[in-house]
């Protein structure tokens, strides 16, 4: 897998925030199409927030975030919201589901308050139930439900809008080795086939290890120093293109773009 | 081109009140009991304040308001104690809405749909009651009563003081499931945790559960066969 090119899904340069870079300082990131990135860091290390400030939760202090070509971070909060419906799948860490609804219509719910009907909505959701192999759960109540179940459901409904890049915070954790393999592996290949750019917040080094290359995110900077051996599992998805060791070797993306 | 960029783009109305009536009746047993459990606490809540807002500011002696207020204490705690119970799931609703893309502004209106109806039902059938029977109890009700004067008012009246107790009672619901009651909260309960009478709390309640399980022990015991 290449690096990004030129002109990336996400380009993220200078971000700040708050205004005294308590939390976020300098982060620097490029997310090219297809690619899969791991934002890897400890916890408390802002990753939630530099997820929050890409998907325009959060006003970064500083910095630009151009997405598509497009500058994210000048946009107006209403036009952030069409910009993020349209091209963003978000799967926030503690997801929540409407326990009113049923699968189906939990994760055809951002198709409809994009304005997308009923039928072709749902059609799109059972397609994604179905790629995240969970077509026989579509028309399942919320309650109960297992946590494999939660994790796949919330990637489907990221990716109900066909996103351009899909932020996924911690999308795998609390899920089995075997399990979050399998996930992993489908996440990287719906990525590659649809040319989604993913970004995977996670303190788990082997979470990490998943994706084809890893960004560390240390006391509010990112850097592409090597992550210590000890700690990451260099386990290739199986099916999915031969990630480069967790990406220690390869240069950051924007140092690239320098 | 995405699914959505060939969409209008717009959240529409009309789904949006489709689904804020899908999200309005709990399916969960836990939720329903919680949601009547408001209607009835705002129902009971009502009963006083009807008569209150609508009784004659003549009328209004310290005997006759000391005495409504007694009345509506329970009323007013079932309500507010019920209506925090519903915290969570109204700002679970509300993080799924928002998570799903919703607008902040219809994501709150769809996630406090639940709370606003059932108490709105509740202090509807109560302040109804008031209207209802304050007639007859007008008639039973000894000369001298302070509450006496308090009923003999006219329908504009009584209308009036229906529709301005539906609105305090919701937004005294609203207010105890927000964010901000369960804040205060934690506050009054870490205060309690702190006063000296809980530490003898502390103390006291493992001993009396103690003895509580050893006396329900020796009776079984002295109930079993030999």
């Amino acid at each position: 897998m290449s690096l990004p090119s030129d002109n990336p899904v996400l380009d993220v340069r200078g971000l700040v925030f708050p205004a005294d870079g308590s939390v976020l300082r300098q982060v620097h990131l490029a997310v090219g199409e297809g690619e899969t990135v791991a934002v890897l860091g400890p916890r408390g290390a802002g990753k939630s927030v530099l997820r929050a400030c890409l998907a325009g939760e959060l006003d970064p202090a500083g910095g630009t975030v151009w997405t598509n070509g497009k500058p994210f971070h000048l946009m107006p909060p209403e036009a952030k919201r069409a910009f993020r419906l349209r091209h963003y799948g978000l799967v926030y860490q503690d997801t929540v589901f409407l326990p009113e609804l049923t699968l189906a219509d939990n994760v055809a719910l951002p198709l409809r308050f994009a304005g997308v009907g009923a039928a072709r909505a749902r059609r799109k959701a059972l397609t994604w139930l179905a790629r995240f192999e969970i077509a026989e759960a579509a028309d399942a109540r919320l309650t109960g439900l297992p946590l494999d179940l939660v994790r796949r459901a919330a990637l489907a409904r990221a990716m109900v809008n066909d996103p351009l890049l899909v932020l996924a915070d911690e999308p795998l954790a609390g899920l089995p080795s075997q399990s979050a393999d399998t996930l992993g592996r489908v996440l990287n290949s719906i990525a590659l086939s649809h040319g989604t750019a993913v970004l995977l917040f996670t303190d788990d080094p082997a979470t990490a290890a998943r994706c084809q290359r890893t960004v560390n995110l240390v006391a509010g900077r990112t850097s592409a120093e090597p992550v210590p051996i000890a700690t990451v599992t260099p386990a290739a998805p199986v099916g999915a293109p031969a990630p480069t060791a967790v990406s220690t070797s390869r240069p950051s993306p924007v140092k690239a773009a320098r | 081109m995405s699914t959505v960029e060939r969409a209008a783009g717009a959240e529409p109305n009309g789904f949006r009140v489709r689904l804020t009536l899908r999200l309005v009746l709990p399916v969960e047993g836990s939720a329903r009991i919680d949601a009547m459990r408001l209607a009835w606490s705002a129902a009971l809540a009502a009963l006083p304040l009807t008569v209150w807002l609508a009784a004659p500011v003549s009328a209004l002696g310290t005997a006759g308001v000391l005495g409504l207020a007694c009345a509506a204490l329970p009323g007013a705690t079932a309500t507010a104690w019920s209506a925090a119970r519903m915290y969570d799931s109204r700002t679970g609703a509300l993080r799924a809405l928002r998570q799903a893309g919703a607008e902040q502004r219809s994501a709150w209106m769809m996630a406090t749909c639940r709370v606003v109806l059932f108490t709105g039902a509740g202090a509807l059938i109560g302040g109804v009651c008031v209207i209802v029977f304050h007639a007859p109890l007008r008639r039973l009700l000894p000369n001298h009563s302070p509450l006496r004067p308090m009923l003999a008012v006219g329908g504009a009246a009584w209308s009036a003081a229906l529709v301005a107790t539906v609105i305090l009672v919701v937004l005294g619901a609203l207010l105890a499931s927000s964010p901000a009651w369960r804040r205060l909260d934690m506050r009054l309960r870490a205060a309690w945790a702190a006063l000296p009478w809980s530490r003898v709390e502390r103390v006291v309640s493992p001993v009396w559960a103690a003895l509580r399980t050893a006396s329900i022990s020796a009776r079984r015991a002295a109930r079993r066969p030999r």
